[in-house]
């Protein structure tokens, strides 16, 4: 047989499979429907009239109706037009492993289009708006600076970061459909027409939003955030044994690696500036910590500050973020931190100026003091999470500590072993699991996490002995400081990873 | 409002950013042909219609098409189908056929533990000439056999058929279809003369009682769920099923018998009808036979003896009976629970007599239906020439190999006399090293099959292992010596038929990626390098392909000889068979046998039915439990070659393999949820999540079957008429020990 023939039928087969003809083919249906075709599938299934005032769009969500298809996350994906996996909509699964009858329940959740929500409430860019005629939160995907605070503020893991555009991007109830009287996409694909939009009073959103309610077992307290979804048919909910598939997961949470860094060195800065003012201002004129301590700080601030915007995912619109400050720590905490560098390289200059005493003394105080409003801020970053594992006790003691251990090694190194043998002993009992109020956390922590915490143990126990050694021993005061500051990068790592992140009830095996 | 605040609102509203080009990238407009709004960035110029590629619920999908090709898809309103509804995968369908992990290009490996390197068509189509051609001349055209699939199109499996049985000669040939159907098939053949699955979906509406067994429709087929949530007449739902399946839990009845005590309850079922007097005493008369002798068979199974076997209460079982002998319209529905077992071909025919005597066939609402499994199962039982010779017909019929030789125009010789082994015989072979030569076609068998721990040694009996198929990554994929890259669902044309018996029309609009051929085409290329490409010339293209299946089909039960092309297929919104020339005007929805007539040659239906049969692996003190496999979620399709290919789709699925223990069993082993624990049976030892629920029954636990890892531990054991393997039960031992 000669090859020729085959080779001519390859090239006509090869060639075949690329060109497209269906459209030629075949006729076109709804040529000219400009109406939506599905419109009779979800009448129903939307208000026909707007909000009226003290009331809001909410989504309705009939749990016994949903057979747990998960169609309604696909279409989210597909009628938005979002990228690979990305979806608005997400499933878990409710469990009552209780005899006689099991019950498992999927339970489909998107934006709870909160009254009062957390992710514009901490938003330091104003990149929120939740619309005064609909209730509805829409997100602006312009204004957002990437900075993923509202990825902790909402306790339901709404909004969600998209790496490749940098910025979060959420949910908005398909507004423009509902504007036109079209079904939101879930509403549109769910096979058994279990999600609904509703009107509902915003009164009826507060007064179930107490007691410690939650939307379903397992999600947070509705208190937060005044969620407006409503359940609907929550089998089960009266046994207290019904719990979210994944409760015994013990995956960690997000590292935040340059939040981490950012912290660690914006409070270590403010603790040396701080114990460097009171130092000098103990000593007189001329003793006190040498120029290089204060220049440390001022240092340690900017590369804090630096670290900062490695989180954001659009930095140089960065600047947007003092419009939030009314509301957003994340805002104030920025505001205050950027003074704050100006007045610490303002003390080193007053270091080397020949300036009277009272304005030497004014920068030096201010200097200390816009550094401890600045900590004061990022404590409150998290502290306005409600995540009990960030409360302000415990967050407050972290920071806290940080700021006295590492500020006041080379000045104060007795009260800096003090401070870091107090933060170790604490962290220790945390992670202990018969005693720790935080479970999760020191199961994490003694799980997933052990070699990360046997890092932090290690380092902890090395700038303990350094430091203590450094008061025979000057030499060993710098070293003992940077294996500090080092365990300390580590311990906020952990408090970042082994927090128990408030959501929806997620998978069997992990989501 | 102070000017303090007022100047602040003012400078928000400046430098708030309302619109830009992260904004523009997410506007939704309105869309066109009766879409409603979609997303700007893909809307489309054009719409078509086809039906999905994934299971045989048949939904039709609306295609959007920028410059012919396909961006985007949404479920089609006007099919009888779905009516606009689809499940997962059918909103995903496209992404698979983006993944990096498509076969472009020809592959050869030059020796086995080589890397293969990539070949030009004309190489790869001369290789497996050259290397199958010395296997048959020295070893006998038994020594070659190729293993099919229900995921192509019916032209396709035909053409495949046909090349590897009348053009290179071979005997055997079987699909991935033996995993899931094949005990339908028989069942329906013995029971009604043809493989007929008699119901359209509209049955779902219009019955009274609706019976599902073994059948998990709300994750396995949530578009047949739809249409039972349709029904208006305030149904009985009933499932049997040992686990307490997320169907089973918005059924208005779970009936949860033991683990392989189906034949026995539903025996047990008859003898209450019986006892009762709750027949259809004409209908039984006047359409079937064998009743009087099924009827002494079944007096044996006494409610005591049910009871005890099945764990179900004597007054549920009562109930139950008086409620199918009701005289309302009872469906009956089946899946794999029933598919899958050592005497699967008995219980679906047992299920088939409760509808025999009370009358539930051929009128609506009613039905003993199977639900079928992949895409094109059904066209695959009809047309893949494997079990039956193309369009139903029998190889070992003289007359009925005249028959199709005169239609395709070729000389009778080249027709095998003979049946083909079954898939397992096929896989025996090869281990026996009779077999030596192997085509594998859109399956993946090394993970699918069951006990599959030493399948790759397996394979790596064989001589020549060529594997076509839309990936090169797949388990079986990496064992083969030539790989030829095929176009996927949506980069082709051609005909699938769903579970109603509907022929449904997929469309080419997507291009293949580099020089990946439709299988069509890839069969076309090998025969003419074959050397037979004359007797295939009017195989032009699939819709040419199609007039031979029409003309196959004549005369047959399923005669589809009426319909007008691809295009009355198209815009009739699919055409159920039987479809015979001269049809003229159809409903939509249409069922068979509501003349009381079935095609046995008395037009008789026959009760058939055996003694029950022994557990292969019953549990025993060394492997105390009984392990069960099922799917695991809507989002995962088989052995997950396309669905992983989804980013969405896995966000769906869990994230790693699992064990579903009764917290009973949890209790006494000492194992918590979410722990890694150990299941071994006798063939392999896997490690795996515990997820504690009672969903599962004592003594028994369950393992979805996506995960490479769970046909490690399935028995190698078949029905002996379907030869369906046995993959819902073996005895296996669960311990906290990670070894």
């Amino acid at each position: 047989m000669s090859l020729a023939p085959a080779r001519n039928l390859i090239d006509e087969l090869l060639a075949d499979q690329q060109s497209l003809t269906a459209v030629e083919r075949f006729s076109q249906a709804h040529r000219d429907t400009t109406t939506p075709v599905l419109e009779s599938h979800y009448r129903s299934l939307i208000p026909l009239s707007k909000p009226g005032p003290g009331e809001q769009y909410s989504f309705e969500v009939d749990l016994d109706a949903c057979s747990g298809c998960k169609a309604c996350v696909t279409a989210c994906h597909s009628l938005n037009g979002l990228d690979d996996g990305e979806s608005w909509r997400d499933v878990g699964t409710l469990v009552t492993p209780a005899v006689p009858e099991a019950v498992q329940q999927t339970v489909t959740s998107a934006c709870h289009h909160c009254s009062d929500p957390a992710c514009a409430n901490g938003c330091p860019t104003l990149a929120y708006e939740k619309d005064a005629d609909t209730g509805i939160v829409s997100h602006l995907d312009d204004q957002c600076i990437g900075c993923q605070y509202c990825t902790m503020t909402c306790p339901y893991e709404v909004p969600k970061y998209n790496d490749r555009l940098g910025i979060v991007r959420k949910c908005d109830m398909c507004q423009s459909r509902l504007k036109e009287g079209e079904a939101p996409a879930c509403v549109q694909a769910c096979p058994s027409e279990a999600i609904r939009i509703r009107i509902v009073p915003v009164e009826v959103i507060h007064n179930r939003a107490v007691n410690g309610n939650t939307l379903v077992p397992g999600a947070a307290p509705s208190a937060i955030t005044k969620p407006s979804t409503t359940f609907l048919n929550l089998r089960g909910s009266a046994g207290s044994a019904t719990m979210a598939a994944d409760e015994s997961n013990l995956a960690p949470a997000h590292a935040h690696l340059p939040l981490v860094i950012m912290l660690v060195l914006t409070q270590v800065a403010a603790g040396v500036l701080l114990f460097d003012v009171v130092a000098r201002l103990m000593s007189g004129e001329t003793a006190g910590p040498g120029k290089w301590h204060a220049i440390l700080g001022a240092c340690l601030a900017i590369a804090g500050l630096i670290a900062a915007t490695l989180h954001l995912g659009r930095p140089l619109q960065a600047w947007k973020s003092f419009l939030g400050w009314r509301k957003s720590w994340l805002s104030r905490e920025i505001l205050v931190f950027g003074a704050w560098s100006g007045a610490a390289f303002a003390y080193v200059a007053t270091l080397w100026l020949e300036l009277p005493k009272f304005i030497e003394n004014g920068v030096a105080l201010g200097a200390a003091a816009s550094g401890l409003a600045g900590v004061y801020c990022s404590v409150m970053v998290y502290v306005f999470t409600k995540r009990p594992f960030w409360s302000l006790p415990q967050t407050g003691t972290r920071f806290g500590l940080t700021l006295l251990a590492a500020g006041s090694c080379f000045t104060f190194p007795v009260l800096s072993l003090i401070a870091l043998a107090v933060k170790l002993g604490f962290e220790f009992y945390l992670r202990d699991e018969a005693r720790s109020p935080f479970l999760h956390s020191a199961k994490v922590i003694n799980g997933p996490l052990r070699r990360l915490w046997t890092g932090r143990l290690i380092s902890g126990l090395t700038a303990l002995a350094l430091i203590a050694g450094s008061i025979a021993i000057p030499a060993l005061a710098f070293p003992g400081f940077i294996i500090l500051v080092a365990g300390e990068c580590l311990a906020r790592a952990l408090y970042f990873q082994a927090v128990k992140e408030p959501k929806m009830p997620g998978n069997i095996t992990g989501s | 409002m102070s000017t303090f605040t007022r100047a602040g609102k003012e400078i928000q509203k400046r430098i708030r950013s309302f619109s830009g080009p992260l904004t523009e990238s997410l506007v939704r407009e309105p869309g066109a042909y009766g879409l409603g709004q979609v997303p700007s960035s893909v809307a489309p110029e054009a719409t078509t219609s086809m039906v999905c590629g994934f299971c045989a619920t048949g939904c039709s999908l609306n295609i959007h098409l920028r410059s012919g090709e396909a961006t985007n898809l949404t479920a089609n309103f006007d099919y009888p189908v779905n009516r606009g509804m689809a499940c997962p995968k059918g909103w995903e369908a496209l992404a698979p056929l983006k993944s990096n992990e498509r076969a472009t290009t020809p592959m050869l490996r030059e020796k086995r533990g080589e890397a293969p390197r990539p070949v030009d068509w004309q190489t790869a189509a001369e290789t497996f000439r050259d290397r199958f051609n010395p296997i048959i001349d020295e070893h006998g055209p038994e020594s070659v056999a190729f293993l099919s699939t229900g995921q192509i199109c019916s032209e396709e499996m035909a053409f495949l058929g046909s090349f590897a049985k009348f053009g290179m000669g071979m005997i055997h040939g079987d699909g991935n279809t033996r995993q899931c159907m094949a005990t339908a098939v028989r069942a329906y053949k013995e029971s009604f003369g043809f493989d007929s699955p008699p119901y359209t979906y509209e049955d779902f509406e219009e019955s009274d009682v609706i019976v599902l067994v073994g059948s998990n429709l709300c994750i396995a087929h949530p578009i047949m769920w739809q249409r039972v949530l349709q029904n208006k007449r305030s149904p009985e739902i009933i499932v049997i099923d040992p686990r307490r399946t997320e169907t089973a839990m918005q059924a208005t009845q779970h009936v949860p018998i033991k683990p392989k005590s189906d034949l026995t309850f539903f025996y047990g079922l008859a003898h209450l009808l019986i006892d009762k007097g709750l027949l259809d005493n004409d209908f039984i008369r006047e359409h079937c036979d064998d009743f009087e002798a099924f009827a002494e068979h079944v007096k044996d199974f006494t409610p005591d003896r049910v009871a005890e076997k099945s764990g179900i209460a004597i007054e549920e079982l009562n109930a139950l009976a008086e409620l199918i002998g009701s005289g309302k319209r009872v469906s009956f529905w089946w899946t794999m629970g029933v598919n899958q077992s050592y005497e699967a071909t008995r219980t679906a025919q047992s299920i088939i007599n409760l509808a025999l005597m009370t009358g539930n066939i051929g009128k609506p609402g009613t039905g003993a239906n199977s639900i079928t499994g992949q895409c094109n199962a059904m066209g695959s039982r009809l047309f893949s020439n494997t079990t039956n010779l193309l369009g139903g017909h029998d190889f070992e019929k003289e007359a009925d190999r005249d028959k199709v030789a005169g239609i395709l125009e070729i000389p009778t010789e080249r027709i095998p006399d003979q049946n083909s082994l079954p898939y397992h015989a096929i896989i025996e072979g090869v281990n026996s090293g009779k077999i030596k030569g192997l085509w594998i076609i859109a399956t993946n068998p090394a993970h699918s099959w069951i006990g599959r721990e030493d399948f790759a040694a397996v394979l790596d009996n064989l001589d020549f292992l060529v594997v076509q198929d839309m990936y090169s990554t797949t388990e079986t994929a990496a064992c083969a010596d030539l790989i030829l890259p095929a176009a996927a669902w949506g980069e082709k044309d051609g005909t699938l038929i769903n579970s109603e018996r509907r022929i449904g029309i997929v469309k080419k609009v997507a291009k293949a990626p580099g020089e990946a051929l439709t299988d069509f085409s890839i069969i076309k290329l090998l025969a003419n390098v074959w050397g037979c490409g004359d007797w295939f010339k009017k195989w032009q293209n699939p819709e040419a392909a199609f007039e031979i299946l029409q003309k196959l089909s004549k005369g047959q039960p399923c005669d589809i000889s009426g319909i007008d092309g691809y295009r009355q297929i198209d815009e009739e919104g699919g055409v159920q068979w039987p479809y015979p020339a001269g049809t003229t005007k159809t409903e939509k929805q249409r069922r068979l046998f509501s003349d009381g007539e079935f095609f046995t040659a008395n037009k008789k239906a026959r009760f058939v039915y055996d003694t029950i049969g022994e557990d292969p692996e019953p549990p025993c003190n060394d492997y105390p439990m009984r392990l069960l496999t099922g799917r695991g979620s809507s989002s995962q399709w088989h052995t997950q070659t396309r669905t992983r290919q989804s980013a969405v789709l896995r966000k769906l699925g869990p994230k790693e393999n699992y064990v579903e223990l009764h917290p009973a069993d949890a209790g006494s082993l000492g194992v918590s949820s979410g722990e890694l624990i150990t299941v071994a049976s006798r063939r392999g030892s896997i490690q795996i999540k515990a997820f504690i629920t009672s969903t599962v029954q004592k003594g028994t636990v369950f393992i979805p079957m996506h995960e490479e890892t769970t046909n490690r531990l399935t028995l190698p054991s078949f029905d002996p008429h379907s030869h369906q393997p046995n993959y819902k039960s073996c005895a296996v031992k669960v311990e906290k020990r990670i070894s």
